[in-house]
């Protein structure tokens, strides 16, 4: 048989190369579609990360206007008293104690998130999840209180130390705290309970819950509030129960809703404790 | 148009303590009665509704809001000046009826507390030219 060198070859190597050919572009079809994806994942993780910090400052401003707000009105009054002939010096001199009293107010609010964030470093650290939740507590106390919520702390003392980004974990209780208020808006008939527990979980984890007495959810539906976007809110940008996934997961736990067997849900967190090395 | 002779009667609702405690200060030192009430139903069960001249009312407050009061106060009296104060502005977006629309003023807070005292006294002005 005469062997034309090269002419089976050629024969078959066409197709071959165009299954390269289509292989080679369809790679590059993934590659393109793969960067995308990744550029999309980063504008997401930036708009939840902007958004969570847009909750906290509303929690912040929200701490600090109402001192400000005595201060203000009692420094006009207080100028009126000066003002008048012959000047009210008693009346004057008691409203400018008031005016310090809210100003050492509005200080504190600064000092507590001074504390809350002086330690900024994007590096693990040790945490006590009962501090951690107990500073979260304290800074929006005002706004549960305005919600008409009564707050119960069950933290277990001690427990066991986990190790992450401390600000990251406290935007998650305090998202957790801020819906569990929320649920809780409409509830006239029974106390406004909410209960923040803290506890081992398991041998390895460490779990905090905040159970509310809210009207709970559709109970096929709860994974719609782990979705981005999915609010049940009117001001809502339904993104607070996804980022706090996203940082849980990030600390290699998990965070799930269930609800109640009584009124109400709870959504918890667990995340593995500090390993003895970091200790 | 007749002159009243007696002090004007102001109603404070607020469920924040500095708040009620700053104004009462304010506007006593300028001439005028002050009621003050921690929540919307306090206001309504007191009876005082019918002879108070001017209601500024927190707009966010537990219970029944600063906007509902609003709404069953105008009922009862069309003619009443009402003065909102809100920590966020947002409260007001999420409800855009009209009925929610017919405050004198809104305040942010923190608020200067000189222009609402000359908020009061020009509501308390109209109104009283107006009857």
């Amino acid at each position: 048989m005469i062997q034309f060198p090269g002419f089976q070859d050629y024969l078959e190597q066409k197709p071959l190369e165009e299954a390269d050919l289509e292989q080679a572009s369809l790679e590059q079809e993934i590659a393109r579609l793969r960067a995308e994806l990744e550029r999309a994942r980063a504008e997401l993780a930036h708009l939840a990360r902007v958004s969570s910090l847009g909750t906290l400052a509303a929690a912040i401003a929200h701490e600090v206007t109402q001192p400000l707000t005595g201060v203000i009105i009692n420094a006009s009054t207080c100028a009126a008293m000066l003002g008048m002939d012959p000047p009210n010096l008693i009346s004057a001199g008691e409203t400018a104690r008031r005016i310090m009293r809210d100003a050492h107010r509005a200080c504190e609010v600064v000092a507590r998130l001074r504390a809350l964030f002086d330690k900024r470093a994007r590096t693990l650290e040790v945490i006590d999840l009962n501090d951690a939740a107990r500073e979260v507590a304290t800074l929006s106390s005002s706004e549960l209180c305005r919600a008409g919520i009564i707050l119960r702390q069950e933290y277990t003392d001690p427990l066991p130390p986990v190790s992450g980004d401390r600000v990251q974990l406290q935007q998650v209780i305090l998202n957790l705290l801020l819906n569990a208020t929320d649920a809780m808006r409409a509830v006239e008939d029974r106390p406004r309970l909410l209960t923040i527990r803290t506890q081992p979980d398991g041998a390895d984890h460490v779990s905090l819950s905040v159970r509310d007495a809210g009207p709970g959810f559709e109970p096929r539906g709860v994974e719609k509030f782990f979705e981005p976007f999915y609010t049940t809110k009117p001001d809502g940008m339904g993104i607070g129960l996804s980022v706090s996934r996203s940082i849980v997961e990030s600390h290699h736990g998990r965070l799930w809703g269930v609800l109640n067997e009584g009124p109400g849900a709870t959504f918890a967190f667990a995340i593995p404790r500090a390993a003895k090395t970091l200790m | 148009m007749v002159e009243r002779s007696t002090e004007f009667i102001v109603a404070v609702v607020d469920d924040d303590r500095t708040t009620l405690e700053s104004l009462e200060n304010l506007l006593e030192a300028a001439g005028h009665a002050v009621r003050l009430f921690g929540h919307a139903a306090a206001l309504l069960d007191s009876g005082s509704l019918h002879e108070i001249d001017c209601l500024i009312s927190d707009v966010g407050m537990p219970g029944m809001d600063g906007l509902e009061l609003m709404q069953l106060a105008h009922g009862a009296r069309p003619e009443l000046p009402v003065i909102l104060i809100t920590g966020r502005p947002a409260e007001l977006l999420q409800r855009a009826a009209p009925e929610t629309q017919s405050y004198y003023q809104l305040f942010q807070k923190p608020f200067n507390g000189q222009e609402l005292l000359t908020t009061v006294n020009r509501a308390l002005r109209d109104s009283r030219s107006a009857s």
